[in-house]
Formats: structure tokens, C-alpha cells, sequence
């Protein structure tokens, strides 16, 4: 197995921290003084989903400008 | 832990967002908020007495339209056609009669455009008014028209309140972000602009039932109108108002 698609299978399982807050909302019936205040998590969930998806771009961005290379492993079938 | 089947429709529905419509959905969420702490702030007692957070928004634009200052009443009921979470959805409440064909403006409006010298579609029309002499305009004025320089002052927009003086494109690009101060601002200011209003009202009315009176406002303006000087700055130009907070 490849270096690279070792380190993928064992980087960590995440969920965008925006994605797990707005689950988190949905899922309660959230009163006006509950909601106001859950307002520093709700900004601070909001601005790390909003890096993490920077992140994600800019690693899609990446792959889909790396150069082509021939792999050493025939997959099975071909 | 028991769901009931409204919170587990939102929670399934939710399972199917991407992480950019999640983030949306919590800017949104945030707006809300910042509008919630202001309803808190202003009207504390009604915010306890909400029944359900979905008509937060509209009991709140109701509170702010009948204690605080107008909003026009498309926004008070298609609010979310309109952007309202994001910032003030300000209401100028003066007519831009320039953009109106002559024949529908108010019978007093034509007579002080009229007085100004102004023919409908010149460059008059679209905004290069004269300036007016509204000092000697007051000691000309008396009887029923003692408040005409307030009226002529309000159709020109040039009162000095922004909610009389400001014109609707340009404050569509000054929207604030809702906030106390904001909110607490624009209340003040539109406190200053009921007594204006009240005064030119009062002209407007009476020249409404007074039709013959429309010329006697027509030459009085006529008779204050400042000739411009040549390559003169004109005096009043820059005293349009055009951010409201």
C-alpha cells in the first residue's frame, strides 16, 4: 500500500464543525434565551466550518493540479 | 433520548447538507440572534410572552415599525424577500417625486417645482434643483402657508433629518447591520422628523382643499428661488444627507 493512501486511511474521522452545530440546533427545540446563548459556539462553529472548507478547496485545488503519475500497482480486473 | 417526528425530520434533513450550506444556515442562525438581542433589549416583555421563535422576526418588525421608527409595509410582511436578517430594511418615507410622471405628484409638490422653475425631464427634474432662500421664504410666508418653508424643504429633501432627506437608491447601499445603537439612532432621528412632517403636512393639506393656493406657493417660491452664481458652488448641494446612520 502507498504512503500516500496509508496516511488517508489513517487521518482521523472528522465532520465539519459547522455540519455537527447545525445537527446540534436542528435536533433541539431551541428557546430564544437558549439560543442567545449558544451564540459564541454557534460563531465559533461557524468560522472553523468556514476555514475548514478553505482547507478542503485548497486541497482539491492541489490534487486536481498535480501532474498525472503511472501507478506501480495493476488494480485488479485490468 | 425520545425525538418527536418534527425534530427528527430536521435532524435527517440536516444529515444532507454540505458543510457550505451548514455554514450558511448558521450565519443565518447568527442574524437572527444579533435581531433577537435587540428585540430583547427594546421590547423585553413581548420577547417573553413569543410564543414560538418562527414569528420572532415578523412580532419583532411589527414592534420596531409602531415604537421605534416606519418600516414600509412590504417589508413588514414579505420580510424574507428582503434581506431583513442581514441588515436594517430602512423605509425613507419621503416621496422621490422626480422618479413619478408630473401628473401624479400632490398638487402642492407640482406647485413648488413649478415655483423652482422645474420642467419635468430636464436636468432640473433629475436633481440639479435651484437652491431656495428659505430665510426670506419664512417672512414671506404667513396665515395657512406659515409652514411652507418646512414643506418646500421636505420636497426638496433638504430638511436636514435623513429619514425625510434620504432617497431610496442611495440608501439601499447604506444599510446597517441591525444593532442597539443603530436601532436607538434611527428612533431618535425619526422622532425629530414627526414635527417636520406634522408642519408640512399641514401646508400639504391645505393647499390639497385650497387649490387657488397652489399658485400663491408657486410664485412665493418663484420670488426666493437664489439665481446661481456663474461658475458658483451652489450653497445647499452639499447638505443632502445620504447615509442614514
Amino acid at each position: 500500500m502507498s504512503q500516500i493512501l496509508k496516511s488517508l486511511i489513517d487521518a482521523p474521522e472528522s465532520i465539519n464543525p459547522a455540519l455537527v452545530m447545525h445537527q446540534r440546533i436542528a435536533s433541539q427545540n431551541l428557546g430564544v434565551a437558549e439560543l442567545l446563548s449558544l451564540k459564541p459556539e454557534i460563531e465559533r462553529a461557524a468560522k472553523a466550518g468556514q476555514e475548514e472548507l478553505r482547507e478542503v478547496s485548497r486541497a482539491i485545488r492541489t490534487l486536481i493540479d498535480c501532474d498525472a503519475v503511472p501507478s506501480d500497482v495493476v488494480p485488479e480486473g485490468f | 433520548m425520545s425525538l418527536s417526528a418534527e425534530q427528527a425530520v430536521n435532524c435527517l434533513q440536516s444529515l444532507t447538507l454540505t458543510p457550505m450550506a451548514a455554514v450558511d444556515s448558521l450565519e443565518a442562525t447568527l442574524s437572527s440572534i444579533t435581531i433577537l438581542g435587540v428585540f430583547e433589549h427594546f421590547f423585553p416583555r413581548d420577547l417573553k410572552r413569543l410564543k414560538s421563535l418562527e414569528t420572532a422576526i415578523p412580532v419583532f418588525l411589527q414592534l420596531v415599525n409602531a415604537r421605534l421608527f416606519p418600516l414600509h409595509a412590504y417589508i413588514l410582511y414579505e420580510w424574507q424577500e428582503y434581506g431583513v436578517l442581514e441588515q436594517i430594511p430602512l423605509s425613507p418615507i419621503n416621496d422621490d417625486w422626480w422618479e413619478l410622471e408630473r401628473e401624479d405628484l400632490h398638487l402642492f409638490t407640482r406647485a413648488v417645482i413649478d415655483g423652482a422653475g422645474i420642467a419635468e425631464n430636464s436636468d432640473l427634474w433629475n436633481g440639479d434643483w435651484p437652491s431656495i432662500n428659505y430665510k426670506k421664504l419664512a417672512q414671506l410666508s404667513g396665515g395657512p402657508l406659515k409652514n411652507l418653508p418646512d414643506a418646500v424643504r421636505v420636497v426638496f429633501h433638504r430638511t436636514g433629518n435623513a429619514w425625510l432627506d434620504a432617497v431610496e437608491e442611495e440608501i439601499t447601499a447604506s444599510y446597517d447591520p441591525w444593532s442597539i445603537e443603530a436601532c436607538e439612532n434611527l428612533a431618535d432621528m425619526w422622532r425629530h422628523a414627526k414635527p417636520i412632517l406634522d408642519r408640512s403636512g399641514q401646508v400639504y393639506r391645505y393647499v390639497y382643499d385650497h387649490p387657488a393656493a397652489a399658485l400663491k406657493v408657486s410664485r412665493l417660491v418663484a420670488s426666493c428661488v437664489i439665481k446661481p452664481k456663474k461658475n458658483g458652488a451652489d450653497p445647499e448641494a452639499a447638505t443632502l444627507v445620504r447615509v442614514l446612520v
